[in-house]
């Protein structure tokens, strides 16, 4: 790589040609002030406090944008630059309210810390008070003028990392300001308040509306978002040992970098809900008690011992959670497994992504290899399916946004027409219920577009594959799916020979017939990948935190821990492993579970982190056979709709209150440390879990059951490892690729008659909304738009109406 | 004429104009105001799409040069220069005139959309100080008389 040298300071730096004089002031531990620049953003050259000197010319100029050229003599503290730099912030100071005492930006404030830095305390020139109203309408973000800088990190932040382009100065001189159009407030705007421009706001101007604690927190401590499947890095700010504000870790190797939904920043009030449980209890005399832990593990042990006798393994059922950790679900499966030998266990993520984890398995991967978000960027073509992914994991959304400014190329599947402000981009909308048909017509045109001597022809079952969708009518096809043969053809030639990324959204995941439509994406990546690339260049928009992690923990009726599945291998190994005789056959699924419990034969259900009483829908049938189990468990944090059927309650920990991993949607496996204590007598997850298992109740130090179970999955599980980092899948798969053998159903004809499709997926609210709804700040925009979508057909391609529910 | 409604198949042919030209937007704009006498605000939407831009971006472009106006101006706009020589040469009274003549404040527009009344800060015509533009044409060497007959004139060129 060609390098530069220059003297910086009077010392000779060398440093690759391109960087500005700032990085390498930065890289050589030289500080220079700025307000404008942030290292997740472009350099703007707006504020002029990071003007350095030239010292062969004299010339003074902007560090952040000026890259380094050879020879160049650079001096950071000159007196004429250390002048400039105080009349700058004197200037900036006249117009700047003296509110710091009030102002919840503390001692963060990186107006104040450049002053003081400055040494500019007193400003002695006449104030040009710059008074504006502050904004407060809204439950997330509060936003105050006249502390404006104009340094433009929102409208760089909003514009470049999410895409979204809801600000923009206004005005000039003195009147200008960051903007909506038409100077609307946030909530009338199109703003999705991920909470981005507050957390790169450089003063108090844009703040987190007032929370429980204002000013300066404790401490602030990394953690790991546990709402949806991207895995954000977070910095938890503490006081008084409660969470009292989530920022974006800025960490550039994290999936977030400096952006974050709105769940992420501004759920998480949901830790101090008065709804917490506080202290274990058991249902005594059908009134739910409060006991002493000792009292709870010993009646939960001697209950579930009891069922194992008197019924046997069959009778007794576990419901894991794609909220909980890696370890936990690993613990709860040897729980299940190796002390009370039954499969009948499943975890919230089988309710909708259970054909996905299943034709995946069968497919040879645990999930596809997608290496990471960033690089989307480099690809020729995105091709995204369904819709509602903005809401379902918002970074796939930012990712593909930013995509769009790079000059890539998206092409957007669903069923609803979306905008995308700018960029390359097409949307089409097909009829509902004829998905299957799109994957068939589209594998259908790609494989005819395919030039000869492809490496997709050599993969295995090719010629059995390429017979099956010749046979295929392109006529019916387009007929079903509402879209023209051109239209196909536009979108293979998109494909062919190029570095295509797919995208699949929540809505397909949990579609009727996900089974074929995974299978079908799957061999649309043979098609356009060839062999080499094993199903890499998917992602997929898991619902939830650790969807991932719970599949490879085995939390499945037909998984073990480590991918395993229950084959003779996978039973082998963990009989192995644990040194106890496991069952083979494959166990029920939860909906199996509660149809055998509606027959009075299943006995005992133990539950933990999840709410299937809310999460498989009010006033299904299967949800009051809950009540038919004799012995229920329920380890949650919150007191929701399942715990009035439980037995016993043990009081878990949120993440930001425990140590453990999630797995995220690409593969990346993310420990994080406890920030805070668990409320109340409430306990980590993994110290009740193992307890139960060793059925003792002594109270141990923090962290260290974690550190004994983390210690023994190592020894287990290969891709495990200490530290935080990508998996590589395309070492654990288990099968060289083949195109699907599943038979293709002709399209069905005429096409099928749905007036409309419900997108559930929320901007607020995840999942079943167990813990975004005991957010106040979440919870408190319910009567808004942004809810359940539904597109009506009539309206499909030219308008849609969004309707609420 | 009710200057609030917008005639779109102008604006629909003056963004076909420019939508896929580079740095389309600012002429796109100044041919809008051009047609309509004023950009307005419901145009905002549609010139960004057509763009690729931001509607916020555009509203920046629009509101940072003061030759757009996002609110409909008379069919007679006057600019009155503010510059330094026609300061000194008695700009103000002229002003002052301009005001009393239209019965307008600079910067309003009259209730029957006639007349605009703007400041200017120079219009490099120094040697026809104190001066103003009517619409597109300079009027130099301005007196109270003078003020009177331009205006008069533009009223007169109406009826």
């Amino acid at each position: 790589m060609e390098t530069i040298t220059f003297t910086l300071n009077q010392n000779s730096v060398t440093v690759p040609f391109g960087t500005t004089i700032m990085e390498a002031a930065d890289m050589s531990g030289i500080p220079i002030p700025r307000l404008c620049h942030h290292k997740s953003l472009k350099p703007s050259g707006a504020c002029r406090l990071c003007i350095v000197e030239e010292m062969n010319s004299h010339r003074v100029m902007a560090a952040c944008t000026t890259p380094v050229s050879q020879n160049m003599a650079i001096e950071t503290e000159t007196r004429k630059v250390v002048s400039h730099r105080r009349n700058i912030i004197r200037l900036i100071m006249a117009e700047h309210p003296e509110s710091c005492l009030v102002c919840g930006k503390g001692n963060r404030c990186e107006l104040r810390s450049v002053a003081a830095g400055l040494n500019v305390g007193e400003i002695n020139l006449d104030r040009l008070p710059n008074y504006r109203k502050t904004e407060r309408v809204n439950p997330f973000i509060s936003r105050d003028l006249s502390k404006c800088i104009l340094c433009g990190r929102c409208i760089r932040a909003c514009t470049e990392l999410v895409g979204a382009g809801v600000l923009d100065y206004t005005g000039r001189g003195f009147d200008a300001r960051p903007a909506t159009l038409f100077d609307k407030s946030y909530i009338h705007s199109t703003c999705i308040f991920c909470g981005t421009c507050t957390a790169l706001c450089p003063t108090g101007a844009l703040l987190p509306s007032p929370g429980i604690h204002i000013s300066t927190p404790e401490a602030e401590k990394p953690t790991i978002c546990g709402f949806c499947s991207a895995g954000c890095s977070l910095i938890a700010s503490i006081a008084k040992s409660t969470v009292t504000g989530i920022d974006p870790a800025h960490d550039p190797a994290g999936i977030n970098g400096s952006t974050l939904c709105v769940r992420g920043h501004y759920g998480h009030d949901y830790l101090n809900s008065k709804k917490r449980l506080l202290s274990p209890m058991i249902r005594k005399e059908g009134t739910l008690t409060q006991v002493s832990w000792d009292e709870a593990i010993g009646y939960t042990r001697s209950k579930l011992d009891e069922t194992h006798r008197d019924f046997g393994p069959d009778s007794m059922g576990f419901y894991g959670s794609s909220k909980c950790s890696c370890e936990e679900n690993y613990l709860f499966r040897k729980l299940s497994a190796a002390v009370f030998n039954t499969n009948n266990i499943d975890n919230g993520s089988s309710l909708r992504e259970n054909a996905l984890f299943t034709v995946l398995a069968e497919r040879g991967s645990p999930i596809p290899p997608l290496s990471t978000l960033g690089d989307l960027d480099s690809a020729d073509t995105l091709l995204l399916f369904g819709d509602g992914i903005e809401n379902s994991v918002p970074m796939i959304d930012f990712a593909v946004k930013r995509a769009l400014a790079c000059g890539v190329k998206a092409i957007h599947l669903g069923y609803k027409e979306r905008a995308y402000a700018s960029g390359n981009a097409q949307c089409h909308s097909i009829l509902p219920g004829s998905e299957t048909e799109l994957f068939d017509g589209i594998n259908k045109v790609v494989s005819q577009t395919l030039p000869p001597h492809h490496p997709a022809l050599d993969i295995a079952d090719a010629e059995d594959f390429f017979q099956r969708i010749e046979a295929l009518n392109m006529d019916s096809l387009t007929a079903c799916t509402g879209l023209g043969p051109e239209l196909f053809q536009a979108i293979a030639d998109s494909l062919v020979n190029k570095n295509v990324y797919f995208i699949m959204g929540s809505d397909f995941i949990a579609h009727p017939n996900a089974e074929s439509l995974v299978h079908g994406l799957l061999d649309l990546c043979l098609l356009t990948g060839g062999a080499k690339p094993f199903f890499a260049n998917c992602c997929f928009a898991f619902l939830e935190n650790n969807s991932v992690g719970a599949r490879l923990m085995g939390t499945l009726p037909w998984a073990l821990p480590g991918d395993a599945v229950l084959d003779e291998t996978g039973i082998r190994q963990w009989e192995t492993n644990w040194q106890k005789p496991l069952s083979r056959h494959r166990g029920l699924t939860l909906f199996e579970m509660l149809a055998k419990a509606g027959k009075g034969e299943l006995k005992s259900l133990y539950i933990m982190g999840d709410n299937p009483a809310r999460s498989i829908e009010a006033g299904h049938p299967l949800v009051n056979n809950l009540e038919k189990i004799d012995f229920l468990v329920v380890q949650d944090i919150l007191d929701n709709e399942t715990i009035q059927f439980a037995d016993v309650i043990l009081p878990g920990a949120a993440p930001v209150e425990k140590n453990g991993s999630f797995i995220n949607l690409e593969g990346r496996l993310q420990f994080f440390d406890a920030c805070v204590p668990p409320p109340g007598d409430a306990k980590p997850d993994l110290d009740i879990l193992n307890d139960i298992l060793t059925n003792t109740h002594e109270k141990a130090a923090p962290g260290t059951v974690f550190k004994t179970v983390a210690k023994e999955m190592q020894a287990f599980i290969p891709f495990y490892k200490q530290e935080s980092g990508f998996i590589n899948f395309q070492k654990q798969r288990r099968k060289p690729p083949a195109f699907s053998k599943a038979p293709l159903p002709g399209p069905t004809q005429p096409a099928p008659s749905h007036p409309g499709v419900v997108t559930p997926a929320t901007r607020y609210h995840l999942g079943c909304g167990t813990r975004t709804s005991n957010s106040k700040r979440l919870s408190s925009l319910d009567d808004l738009p942004g809810f359940n979508t539904i597109s009506f057909l009539n309206d499909r391609m030219d308008q849609s109406q969004d309707k609420t529910d | 004429m009710d200057p609030k409604k917008i005639n779109w198949n102008t604006v629909n042919r003056v963004i076909e104009k420019y939508k896929d030209m580079k740095w389309g937007l600012i002429p796109l704009l100044q041919d809008l105001q051009e047609e309509i006498g004023y950009i307005p605000p419901d145009t905002i939407e549609p010139v960004a799409k057509a763009t690729k831009l931001h509607p916020s971006e555009v509203q920046g472009v629009i509101s940072f040069y003061s030759g757009f106006s996002t609110q409909p101006k008379g069919k007679h706009v006057f600019k009155v220069c503010c510059g330094t020589a026609c300061h000194v040469k008695g700009g103000k009274s002229i002003l002052n005139h301009m005001r009393a003549e239209l019965d307008l404040n600079e910067g309003e527009t009259s209730d029957d959309y006639q007349f605009s009344l703007e400041t200017v800060a120079c219009l490099g015509a120094c040697f026809l100080a104190p001066t103003m533009m009517a619409d597109k044409e300079y009027v130099g060497r301005l007196t109270p008389q003078k003020v009177k007959s331009v205006v008069k004139h533009h009223r007169k060129e109406d009826t």
